[in-house]
């Protein structure tokens, strides 16, 4: 038996076989196939661990069509958390089959799928750009340079640097354009006027952020300064693995997490604030799963973890809203919970605290608000028939509500609901939970400059 | 439930029923004629899909040939009318929670899978009745209704995953069936395929229906062997326009038992009342985080509904007969949150003891109310008699008692004495005027304690009824009966 399968042994003997697991993974929902649910990929998984089963074809397309919801591990009462089992069989298919399996999967998948490519182009772009480019050789899958391939106009992290709002002083956004060499470390003592460390926090953006919706980020940004928060954006961060481990690819996933670790560690924060859900969940949790064969760098990853927050939880925590400064957004709100936000961190209460306090919101909880939008990484790319209809369940709950914005915690879930609000014709509009709140701000200062305005004319 | 090993052996010793080989080969022909039935995305025949449809929720597995997804009736009846032809057997299956190896294809053969005919097809509220097809899940038809003040009161405690045709084909219960009753006074009608092919309808819309022989009735509990479901006309139910739930904890485990006895006896019927000991208390609370207590020897959940106006008079009445059988504490669930947790701890907590030991196994022995107390000290004294943790977990109010045996079943002396602890249960239940399943079935894992319970006369004429519907025996051949 693998190694990494040995380890994972014991949990999977404690399934009992209950099939409560079935009761909301959306994959089994959709197909009603035994092999889809938790149960019945874990059957499989205990059969190869055994011997029983050789890894064939069948086999990983049962492994890989998982969202990785956590669905399975909160219905499960058996403790047993399908979804890890089903990471380390991920893992166990990497290391006994090479990366070479998740190559033809990926050819077959995208062929496959071609024709339903339309649904969030963009996203898929992009997707196919984290999940396959630190493959070697599988960059030219199709005959196009993924690695190459445009996908933002310009990257968060590289188009920094415009005239920017707020008390930001170099190191956090660089009034004066991206500073050479994009390091931002050299800011890190605090010194001058620069603010204490208790008011200093690392931003930690992600692929998705800085790729295709650097808007999010530069949200996060402008919330975290008008709240009297000083920035730093260190610019030599890496992806943060979520992509190479759900894919089994633990070792490259560690050398992006070390190198993260390492430099955010050298950093006098307070916080490391994300805005994405996965990256969340990796920062603050999976990076221990991630080095636990390393006990010489846990305790580094431990003091990495402490510190990372969701930037709800983060905003909530701190108390820094005050709805006082906060400008009227008379809209109807409903908001989606990312998978790894609601199920991977326990975030839930506060992004609907800070809409609710938000003046003029109008909010409306959808039905199953926490229930997973389709994404779930690759798989919307490598299972778009299975995809389609669990994002098409998300689309009718929204419409339900007649929310005019869906509110959400996460890119991925936001590109993913945006492309299928944008094929449905849906009027919704899809965004991020800060970006609102930096909307409330901004509505705040234009109501405060019209006073003024008005103020100055009857004089 | 039973144990593997032991099971192969008796299997071998008595064949597996209805002298069928031990396993029937399904030709690549037939499987081209099901696919033409089907139609080719509603067939599964690769090893690794067959081999999830090899288990249920007990331990024994056994492989399908192939499993197909009929889309409703008229294919339901063309499959079995080519099993017939073939001799070919038939393991129709839900959501395979079952807990009595029902589901099991124990011939190889076909796999019927029924999940996909999940449809709720109409739901008539001036009449309080539903049509729907058999695959809907239990509490996907709750969560249908409840918008509309209405609900269906069988609630198994596997209510997220189950299906309505397998609860109709193992007569279900659940916590609330105390007051309301079982599946068998909620279906009202039935569309059945018979194994011959021939589709026939059963009962009606109306609550009152004397016409003819109760078919309704013989299908309902009959564990997949007399025809497949593939519709039902549901009664329903308005959602009463109130509840209290009380938890009664008690330092004494046969303190709880008695009071189960004194309500009853009171001629008082709450809607629920659930009695989990110690072990058990333990396990749901680390996996719910309700706050239950740890310490006490045990618990009952009890909820009572109705009429506002009555509501606190009955939890009044019930909370003084806790206290008068020595209840340390009776606590009532203030916010509708408390009582989901509670209930949530409940309905898990069979899982949950997968913390404890590796495997468990349970039985599903049902007394008279009265007898509870005698039943439940048995159960302890046959725990440490045979030295096994047997938790106690009992719908207790209708007498079911779920004794759940924690083992490992990799220890084989261990899973003898299981086998020997899980007779004794049963002979005692039988005894004291019980029956040997409340709500879980026969199936195979109890038919070989048939005969404890049935005389040779009975079970012959149950075979000889079976063979009036099933002259091949191509339907879940094995259950309930054996060779
Ligand atoms: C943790 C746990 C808790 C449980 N709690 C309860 C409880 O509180 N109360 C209770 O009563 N049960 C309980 N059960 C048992 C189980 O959930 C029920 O027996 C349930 O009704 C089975 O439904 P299913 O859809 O899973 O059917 P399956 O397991 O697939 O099948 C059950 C039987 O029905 C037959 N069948 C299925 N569909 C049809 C059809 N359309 N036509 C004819 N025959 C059919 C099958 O052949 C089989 O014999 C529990 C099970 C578990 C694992
Ligand atoms: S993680 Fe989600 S998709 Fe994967 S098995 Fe669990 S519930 Fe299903
Ligand atoms: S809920 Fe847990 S114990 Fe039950 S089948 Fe699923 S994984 Fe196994």
């Amino acid at each position: 038996m693998n190694q990494v399968l040995q380890d994972v042994y014991g949990d999977l003997m404690k399934c009992n076989k209950c099939g409560f697991c079935q009761a909301n993974c959306r994959v089994y929902k959709e197909v009603l196939e035994e092999g889809l649910s938790a149960r019945g990929r874990l059957r499989l998984i205990k059969a190869v661990a055994d011997g029983e089963l050789a890894r064939t074809e069948d086999y990983v397309q049962k492994v890989q069509a998982c969202l990785q919801c956590k669905e399975c591990a909160v219905s499960c009462p058996s403790g047993v958390n399908p979804d890890r089992i089903i990471l380390a069989a991920r893992r166990d298919l990497v290391e006994t089959r090479g990366l070479g399996i998740l190559k033809r999967l990926a050819v077959r998948g995208l062929f496959a799928s071609r024709r339903r490519l339309a649904l969030s182009f963009r996203s898929l772009r992009l997707l196919q750009k984290l999940f396959l480019s630190w493959m070697p050789g599988l960059a030219k899958v199709r005959g196009i340079n993924l690695r190459k391939f445009p996908v933002a106009e310009r990257p968060l992290l590289a188009s920094l640097g415009g005239p920017a709002p707020g008390n930001s002083t170099p190191g956090g956004l660089a009034p004066g354009g991206p500073a050479p060499g994009g390091s931002t470390l050299g800011a890190s003592t605090p010194g001058g006027s620069t603010p204490g460390r208790s008011e200093r926090v690392a931003f930690f953006t992600g692929c998705m952020i800085d790729n295709t919706l650097p808007e999010i980020g530069k949200a996060v940004v402008e919330v975290l300064e008008r709240n009297g928060r000083k920035v730093i954006l260190p610019r030599e961060q890496q992806c943060c693995g979520t992509p190479m481990y759900i894919s089994g690819d633990l070792q490259t996933a560690r050398q992006v997490a070390r190198a993260n670790v390492e430099l955010f560690n050298r950093l006098d924060v307070e916080a490391i604030v994300v805005a994405c859900a996965s990256c969340g969940l990796a920062l603050k949790k999976e990076y221990r799963e991630f080095f636990k064969d390393e006990p010489a760098f846990l305790p580094q990853v431990e003091a990495f973890s402490a510190r990372v927050r969701d930037i709800s939880e983060y905003l909530v925590e701190q108390a820094l809203v005050d709805p006082a400064e906060l400008g009227r957004l008379p809209a109807r709100v409903t908001y989606h919970d990312p998978c790894h936000l609601v199920r991977g961190q326990g975030v839930a209460a506060q992004p609907r605290s800070l809409l609710k306090a938000i003046p003029g919101v109008d909010f409306v909880e959808m039905a199953e608000a926490d229930r997973c939008c389709g994404a779930g990484g690759m798989f919307q790319a490598f299972y778009p028939e299975i995809a389609g209809p669990i994002t098409r369940r998300k689309l009718g709950n929204i419409a339900a509500t007649q929310a005019e914005y869906v509110v959400t915690g996460c890119p991925a879930c936001l590109q993913r609901i945006q492309g299928g609000l944008d094929l449905a014709r849906m009027p919704q509009k899809g965004i991020h939970i800060v970006e609102l709140l930096n909307m409330a701000h901004q509505a705040a200062e234009n109501a405060g400059e019209k006073r003024a305005r008005a103020a100055t004319g009857s004089r | 439930m039973v144990v593997p090993e032991k099971q192969l052996a008796a299997e071998k010793e008595q064949g597996r029923g209805n002298g069928l080989p031990e396993r029937v080969i399904v030709s690549e022909k037939v499987k081209r004629r099901l696919a033409e039935i089907v139609g080719a995305d509603r067939i599964l025949t690769a090893h690794e899909d067959l081999m999830v449809y090899a288990y249920d929720a007990t331990l024994p597995e056994y492989l399908p040939e192939v499993v197909v997804f009929p889309r409703d009736a008229a294919q339901v009846a063309e499959i079995l009318k080519l099993a017939n032809a073939e001799q070919i057997p038939v393991a129709p299956r839900g959501a395979g929670t079952n807990l009595s190896g029902g589901s099991l294809p124990l011939h190889g053969g076909i796999v019927l899978g029924l999940a996909r005919m999940n449809r709720i097809l109409e739901v008539d509220k001036e009449n309080l009745t539903a049509v729907v097809e058999p695959g809907v899940v239990n509490a996907d038809l709750q969560a249908y209704l409840a918008p509309m003040g209405l609900f269906y009161p069988p609630d198994p405690a596997s209510m997220n995953a189950c299906t309505i045709g397998g609860n109709i084909a193992e007569n279900s219960g659940g916590p609330r069936c105390l007051k309301y009753g079982v599946t068998r006074d909620y279906v009202l009608g039935l569309e059945v395929v018979l194994p011959t092919g021939e589709i026939i309808h059963t009962g009606g819309r109306t609550v009152k229906n004397t016409t003819g022989y109760d078919l309704t009735r013989l299908f309902v509990g009959s564990e997949g062997t007399l025809g497949i479901v593939t519709r039902a006309n549901l009664r329903l139910l308005p959602i009463p326009e109130g509840k209290r739930t009380l938890l009664a904890v008690y330092d004494d485990l046969n303190d709880a038992s008695r009071t189960v006895s004194a309500i009853i006896g009171q001629g008082i019927i709450p809607t629920t009342l659930e009695l989990m000991d110690n072990m058990l208390i333990g396990c749901a609370e680390d996996f719910a985080h309700v706050g239950l207590p740890k310490d006490a020897a045990a618990i009952l959940l009890i909820e009572v509904d109705g009429f506002q106006e009555s509501l606190d008079r009955q939890a009044r009445v019930i909370e003084q007969l806790c206290r008068d059988n020595k209840a340390r504490e009776v606590r009532r669930a203030q916010t509708a949150e408390e009582v989901n947790r509670l209930w949530v701890a409940r309905r898990t907590v069979i899982g949950a003891v997968a913390r404890v030991r590796p495997s468990y196994s349970l039985q599903d022995v049902t007394v008279p109310p009265s007898k509870l107390p005698q039943m439940v000290s048995r159960v302890v004294e046959i725990s440490g008699k045979y030295d096994l943790p047997i938790g106690v977990l009992a719908h207790a109010g209708d007498g079911n008692l779920h004794p759940l045996v924690l083992f490992d079943k990799r220890n084989r002396e261990e899973t003898e004495r299981v086998e020997h602890a899980e007779s004794e249960i049963c002979e005692v239940a039988l005894a004291l005027g019980g029956t040997l399943s409340g709500e879980h079935g026969i199936g195979l894992s109890k038919r070989r304690r048939l005969s404890l319970e049935f005389s040779a006369d009975e079970i012959e004429l149950t075979r000889r009824l079976r063979a009036l519907f099933d002259p091949n025996g191509i339907l879940n051949p094995g259950k309930i009966v054996g060779e």
